[in-house]
């Protein structure tokens, strides 16, 4: 079984990105030992340069063991994690999730079209 | 108007479960009203359920009663819902000594009816992509005052159909999962506590359900 990627979207003002990093290392990442299939992999910003009156993005990528691992992870997260969310909530302009698989692999289709 | 009831008994930890069980089939043979029943020991692995799972068709004409399960011995409690189909479909309606699963669920409170149309599609999408969901049922509860808000049911042929297939496709951990993990902040719907139990299923529930030629089961 392949890793599943999850990649955290988070738009926000260039004031708040390291505001974000902080909680993330102080609140979220010392709940992953318990969650001990989740690591994060890459933190990145986009554009990478400040704007005048422009939001970035902060790029979350996170790898899961597998998909076995993915159910652990759903099912170990602390209460840090919604309180981390919720704090990030207050900063961010517009935040999405995205759980990704590996491209290479062929796409399931429903078994009416395979 | 025939009336689905799905109901979770609670007993005691210490509870003999032999005498609990003999003694809800005695129950249910002599209850009136009642077009089909099934009862199952909810296996290994469940959580958020109780020790036995009731299923009850009850008759279009019943005046249907609360049924009561105090007298069990070793009874706690009982979480009872009716519920209304929203779809259900059959691919093996002959199949025998399978693995009937549950999972109760309770849509958020202000998720718009559009958004919860959506979700049961996406549920209901389930079987398309998962052979070995052999048969299903999404129903809606009705019961007033309920912490659950659907009825999500399949049927497998194995322990192996839920256990591999269904969790391990990527239709279910890369897509309906979202919908019940708070970190998705766009798309989740469901409450973090649900009802999943699965348990032995000597003939299918749903193929029964829908002979009674309702159109409503």
């Amino acid at each position: 079984m392949s890793k599943v990627h999850i990649l955290d979207e988070i738009v926000l003002q260039p004031d708040d990105i390291n505001a974000v990093l902080q909680r993330l290392e102080n609140q979220y990442l010392p709940g992953l030992p318990a969650r001990h299939t989740l690591s994060l992999s890459q933190r990145w910003v986009s554009p990478p340069v400040r704007l005048d009156g422009q939001p970035n993005t902060l790029w979350l990528l996170w790898a899961v063991t597998d998909v076995y691992g993915y159910y652990t992870m759903r099912g170990t997260a602390g209460p840090e994690v919604s309180a981390f969310w919720e704090a990030v909530d207050q900063l961010c302009l517009q935040r999405r999730r995205h759980v990704m698989g590996d491209a290479r692999q062929p796409l399931p289709q429903s078994l009416e079209d395979a | 108007m025939s009336a689905l009831e799905t109901v979770q008994v609670f007993l005691q930890e210490d509870a003999d479960l032999e005498a609990a069980e003999t003694a809800l089939h005695t129950q249910l043979e002599a209850a009136p009203g009642l077009a089909g029943w099934h009862c199952g020991r909810n296996l290994e692995g469940c959580w958020g359920g109780g020790q036995f799972t009731v299923d009850l068709l009850w008759h279009a004409y019943a005046d249907k009663p609360a049924m009561e399960f105090g007298s069990l011995p070793g009874f706690t409690s009982a979480d009872a819902v009716c519920y209304q189909t929203v779809a259900s479909g059959q691919r093996d309606p002959g199949l025998r000594q399978g693995i009937w699963r549950t999972l109760l669920l309770s849509v958020r409170e202000g998720v718009p009816a559009a958004e919860v149309e959506t979700f049961e599609q996406e549920l209901l999408g389930m079987p398309r992509y998962m052979a070995a969901i052999r048969n299903w049922r999404l129903g809606r509860v009705t019961t007033p005052g309920s912490r659950w808000t659907h009825v999500w049911q399949q049927e497998y042929a194995a322990i192996d159909g839920l256990m591999g297939e269904y969790l391990l496709h990527p239709y279910h951990w890369g897509w309906v999962d979202r919908r019940f993990d708070p970190e998705f902040p766009d798309v989740w719907v469901v409450d973090t506590g649900l009802c999943h139990v699965f348990c032995a299923l000597e003939n299918s529930i749903i193929a029964r359900a829908a002979a009674n030629a309702h159109p409503d089961i």
